[in-house]
């Protein structure tokens, strides 16, 4: 893993120094296609759109039983992401098993899957749907009898999610061609699972079967469906082949572009550069140097960095939140944008401000846990200990007008006490023996 | 040992010729009575304190069990860190997430006296480690026990029954159970406290001394630093003076002694962070103010009588005592209700109804001490003085001045109390030893006394004095065997019974040979060198001191019981399936979880033996999520086996403590040794959510690590459920159930 972290920096380096690969992780891309189902010709267009990208394509063709694919040699991954075309046989179910492509993925490997209806790619939909997305099976494919072509069209007010796609007003009427045979798919309601293009309202899925149920009904069905696991690797889903295809390439270049950009980590990544939490002050004391004791006033604040495809730029966003939380949160503060980090220009740093610490110790932890929807997630946490006031940092009695009171009554009793002692004493003691007698007489 | 009984019993020779020691010869008579004093005091400190090294010397110089680890912990923390850090003292790797004030809620006097000690050595140039001293802190102040003991022995009666007293606390198991080499507990140094308090009390009672009342209340100072247990001289010593006014015995002297201690005492206990307000708050404390108003109206009343005629009187006295009856009720009822004073506490009512903790409290009726004492405990613990008690009980009654009464109302609140709860046998030992030593020392005096024989003006006949000496021997040897008999047996019982550290357990090789069970050391010891130094330990709060003391590792709950809910969480993790376990861990940031499982081994202890304690506190606080009928076979029994409820085999504590199990076993019938149960690998579920990371040796101690969260956000089951799954399998036409995309 950390072997692998410093190859990812190392690549991140060199992408910044050269501003030539545009992925933040990097640019090893493998190509797994299959001869028998699709010409690799007829997506020429794509694969140019690839090489703009500079990606460092490597393609593999599987009709043949003795092709071997390595994803890692030991333990390193081999390439940074992967670019499965349907694929048919069961060669292709051992080669790249649904448990290779998690442990790819897992392993910061992002993966851009296609299918088809007519071919069933086990392993691809065992793998989604270990992700929650549950595409239709080879028998169903997607179907709107409300359109007059027989492509399958899509508008831009179908994309989901502006992390992936941005709708702008000149983009407003695009429509995205899918081509005559569609799988659409069912998600289920993790929440790492970023819908991207849903189905239209009017569309089903229906198979040769009759009787068959349909798999999804109108805007339940989505056709382009991503996915982040919690390292920040991303998966993407698309319903159809022809969607790439050089007929269609004009009319859906912008989609695929954005598409291969989130997916590859060419957008949408963002990180924590700095995290710091001090004491509230100019000085800023950190807890290392004075702990923090309940109802201090502290100040937290984190820096964000964002990818833009060249270099790290400040990620500015007004819905960053603090936590501070011992089980249940204590607080939670929206902090504020505070221009360029002091240390890192190219990080935004955000602040909560002044605020008081609960009067509560205990073990708190201090955290950010940012997880949008498209957007890397970022959660750092930070536990700390926050100890109860000392014997001697409570108010002193003299201070609190309450208590003068009962200071008032101790000095009372003590003067009387010595009053009536030095009274008792220089009384003359004839005036005791008169008491005496006087009992006697009783 | 057998030596010292005869040196105690020597001097009885030389005090009775006490009375006859102005002239010459008895100046040589006192110089060797003081010499042979000093000779059987150092032979009593000597058989005292090595008696307590067994534990040292069968296993090792090691703390005990799990109180002592806390101990142990935290007067490490205090050598190497200030004493203002001590008392302000927040201990954030216990009781995770909550922390502990550790500072303000332990007793420090033990720590503090063991610091003390060992700053002392270093000043004279011995630079004693930390943890010898906490060794063999309870031996030393065993010897110091006697000491104080013998002073007040000499109160009751004389020096002679002090010393047979001195002698009989320095070996007598009772004691010794809590005060061997390396149990470093806070009883360790009450008892001695307890004692000189005692023995203060009793000298400025009878001698209406501000100066020794003064003494006792620095001494009760001084206790209640060290032990909780304070609560009962609070009360005994009230008690005493309340049946010393019922009795008529009214003095000045009780009202100078009682309120000298009473003011100092109160006022310097409140010093202690960890009681605080509770003398004017708790009812624990209210007899102990009770009885200080009391006296003051005794007193007034005493003055009004000498003043007034007695007709007069008593219309006052009358009045006076039916309004004070009636406002002091209705205040303790009116304050109690309004919550200015707290309600008793459930150990107090325990004390009263030995039911009251099984049902309402589970938390205090899980520990072994404060489960009610069984007959042969009290021969045990205490041999031929439990039948000398009695007696002696009725020998003060012939007497009857203040100090008996004292001793009188010490056996009885004391015995009452030693019957409800095993762990108050401690507080009675030594008004065992005490009377037992009266009694004895009484019959000595008579039938030890062979003058008779000596004497030249024969008063009887030949034969009659013959008979004297006779009945006089045989009675002296039955009871010097008794004592020979006694000091074996406790000698027997200290090492036998006593001195286990029960952090290391013995047992025998087949060959008859010693061999030493180490799984908790090493099991503490791949803790503490295996783990993340912010590791979260979750385990039964039983085993949460020493993973403190032995792993330096956080932990969820200790043996400081002091929050119910906190400990019913890890109760509730136990007693639940793994997934929901799970998360109640994950939420409180849990990394692994250590359990105890003597089914291998035979060790009774263990976790499972503990199961149902773990479900009751969790039932008290999650009724509807655990139940513990569901832990039960339908006839009622506790199964582990086959036959096992279906909750149980869910359960993780279950999973935890038999993953694996029948594998150990060639035919793969596991047989639970502590529970004489057949358990199959059938019965055994697999752990999806935890990774067994350690067992030892024996399998005592296991630990498990929990999974991390999956990546991609799926259930740890159908993880395990995927990856068990062939590379071949085909993607499924069905259907799947999800749930409503929101």
């Amino acid at each position: 893993m950390l072997g692998l972290r410093y190859i990812q920096l190392f690549l991140v380096l060199v992408c910044s120094i050269l501003a030539a690969a545009k992925s933040a992780v990097g640019s090893r891309t493998l190509v797994v296609f299959d001869d028998r189902v699709d010409d690799l010709s007829t997506y020429s267009d794509f694969f140019n759109l690839l090489k703009d990208h500079e990606f460092d394509v490597t393609t593999l063709e599987l009709s043949d039983k003795s092709t071997k694919i390595n994803l890692f040699e030991r333990d390193t991954r081999l390439y940074d992401h992967l670019i499965l075309f349907p694929v048919k046989g069961k060669h292709y179910s051992k080669q790249l098993a649904a448990k290779k492509l998690i442990r790819f993925n897992e392993n910061g490997g992002n993966i851009l899957a296609l299918t088809v209806p007519q071919v069933s790619s086990d392993p691809i939909h065992l793998y989604l749907n270990q992700l929650g997305i549950y595409p239709s099976p080879r028998t169903q494919s997607l179907h709107d009898l409300f359109q007059d072509s027989t492509d399958l069209l899509f508008s831009v007010d179908q994309l989901e999610n502006e992390n992936v796609y941005s709708k702008t007003n000149e983009k407003k009427d695009e429509l995205f061609n899918f081509g005559e045979s569609v799988s659409a798919a069912l998600l289920d309601n993790r929440e790492q699972i970023v819908p991207i293009l849903q189905a239209s309202k009017t569309s089903f899925t229906s198979g040769n079967k009759s009787r068959e149920a349909s798999w999804t009904d109108g805007s339940q069905g989505y056709v382009i469906a991503g996915f982040q696991n919690l390292k920040n690797t991303r998966s993407t889903w698309i319903g159809s082949v022809k969607f790439l295809s050089n007929n269609h390439f004009k009319q859906n270049q912008d989609l695929i572009n954005e598409l291969i950009s989130w997916t590859l980590q060419e957008k949408s990544v963002i990180k924590a550069t700095e995290v710091s939490h001090t004491h509230s002050g100019d000085d800023k004391v950190s807890y290392d140097e004075l702990p923090y004791k309940v109802t201090d006033n502290v100040t937290y604040t984190i820096a964000l960095t964002q990818w833009d495809g060249q270099k790290w730029v400040p990620y500015v966003s007004d819905d960053v939140q603090f936590e501070l939380r011992q089980i249940d949160p204590y607080y939670r503060i929206t902090m504020t944008a505070q221009g360029p980090a002091p240390q890192d220009p190219a990080s935004e740093l955000y602040s909560t401000g002044s605020f008081m610490l609960p009067n509560r110790h205990g073990m708190f932890t201090f955290i950010t846990d940012y997880k949008r929807s498209g957007l890397s997630y970022i959660h750092e946490a930070d536990i700390k200990a926050i100890r109860h006031l000392a014997n001697d940092e409570y108010p002193r009695s003299f201070e609190i007008p309450n208590a003068w009171v009962y200071l008032a009554s101790i000095a009372t009793v003590i003067i009387s006490f010595i009053a009536f002692v030095l009274f008792f004493i220089s009384t003359p003691a004839s005036l005791s023996e008169g008491v005496s007698t006087e009992k006697k007489t009783n | 040992m057998s030596e010292v009984v005869e040196k105690v019993v020597v001097p009885d020779n030389a005090v009775t010729a006490n009375e006859e020691s102005k002239t010459e010869a008895g100046k040589c008579v006192s110089w060797v009575q003081s010499s042979l004093k000093t000779l059987i005091f150092i032979a009593i400190i000597v058989a005292s304190i090595s008696s307590r090294l067994f534990a040292v010397i069968r296993f090792e110089s090691i703390i005990h069990e799990f109180d002592p680890w806390f101990n142990y912990r935290a007067t490490q923390y205090l050598v190497n860190n200030s004493f203002k850090d001590f008392l302000n003292w927040f201990d954030e790797r216990t009781w995770y997430p909550l922390g502990r004030v550790t500072g303000g809620t332990l007793y420090p006097g033990l720590m503090t006296t063991s610091a003390f000690i060992w700053h002392a050595l270093r000043k004279i140039g011995l630079p004693v480690d930390i943890r010898n001293i906490c060794v063999l802190f309870a031996p030393a102040f065993s010897a110091v026990t006697a000491y104080a003991t013998y002073k007040l022995t000499c109160e009751l009666k004389d020096q002679k029954a002090g010393l047979l007293a001195a002698a009989f606390i320095g070996i007598v198991p009772g004691y010794i159970s809590r005060s061997v080499a390396g149990s470093y507990d806070n009883e360790a140094i009450a008892i001695t406290l307890l004692m000189a308090t005692f023995m203060f009390w009793i000298k400025g009672l009878k001698q209406g001394s501000i100066l020794n009342s003064s003494f006792a209340a620095l001494c009760y100072f001084y206790m209640v630093s060290a032990w909780g247990g304070y609560v009962f001289i609070t009360n005994l010593i009230p008690f005493h003076v309340f049946c010393l006014i019922l009795m008529g015995r009214y003095t000045a002297k009780i009202y100078v002694a009682y309120n000298t201690w009473f003011v100092i005492g109160t006022i310097a206990s409140m010093q202690i962070p960890f009681v605080g307000f509770l003398p004017i708050k708790s009812n624990d404390h209210m007899a102990a103010l009770g009885v200080f108003g009391l006296l003051q109206i005794v007193a007034l009343g005493d003055f009004i009588k000498a003043k007034i005629s007695e007709k007069k009187f008593k219309v006052i006295m009358w009045v006076s005592v039916i309004l004070i009856m009636a406002i002091g009720v209705a205040g303790l009822f009116a304050l109690t209700y309004l919550g200015l004073i707290a309600p008793w506490t459930g150990r107090f009512y325990s004390l009263w109804d030995t039911n009251y903790a099984r049902i309402h409290i589970p938390i205090i009726a899980s520990v072994s001490e404060h489960q009610p004492i069984t007959w042969p405990a009290f021969f045990l613990d205490t041999h031929f003085l439990i039948w000398l008690f009695p007696a002696a009980v009725f020998l003060m009654f012939m007497d009857l001045k203040d100090e008996h009464v004292f001793i009188i109302v010490y056996s009885v609140l004391c015995s009452y109390f030693a019957g409800v709860m095993v762990r108050l046998m401690l507080t009675l030992t030594p008004v065992i030893c005490i009377s037992g030593a009266v009694a004895l020392s009484k019959l000595f005096d008579i039938y030890l006394d062979f003058s008779p024989i000596f004497s030249t003006k024969s008063t009887g006949t030949k034969k009659s004095s013959f008979m004297t000496v006779l009945t006089r021997g045989l009675v002296s040897a039955s009871f010097v065997y008794y004592l020979y008999l006694f000091v074996h047996h406790c000698t027997w019982v200290t090492q036998s019974a006593y001195s286990s550290p029960s952090v290391v357990l013995p047992s025998q090789n087949r060959d008859g040979s010693m061999a030493i069970i180490d799984d908790y050391r090493e099991a503490y010891y791949w803790l503490r060198m295996n783990t993340d130094y912010d590791a979260k330990i979750a385990s039964w709060w039983d085993y949460g001191y020493q993973i403190g003391g032995m792993a330096d590792r956080t932990t969820l709950v200790d043996n400081n019981t002091w929050n119910n809910t906190h400990i019913a969480i890890v109760g509730k993790a136990m007693a639940s399936p793994e997934d929901v376990s799970y998360e109640l861990l994950k939420e409180h940031d849990v990394d692994y979880v250590l359990i105890i499982f003597g089914g291998v081994l035979g060790f009774g202890g263990d976790d499972i033996n503990k199961f149902l304690w773990m479900i009751r506190i969790a039932e008290g606080i999650w009724p509807e999520e655990v139940k513990e009928r569901d832990f039960f076979v339908n006839q009622g029994e506790f199964r582990v086996d086959s036959q096992a409820s279906e909750t149980m085999k869910k359960s993780l504590m279950y999973k935890m403590s038999y993953n694996g199990f029948p594998e150990l076993f060639p035919d793969g019938q596991g047989q639970d040794r502590v529970r004489q149960q057949t358990i199959t690998a059938d019965d055994v579920e697999n752990l999806d959510y935890f990774d067994e990371v350690f067992s030892s040796e024996n399998w005592l101690v296991r630990i498990y690590k929990l999974k991390d969260v999956d990546v991609e956000g799926r259930d740890l089951s159908d993880v395990a459920e995927f990856e068990a799954a062939k590379n071949s399998k085909r993607s499924s036409n069905k259907r799947p159930q999800i749930e409503l995309r929101v």
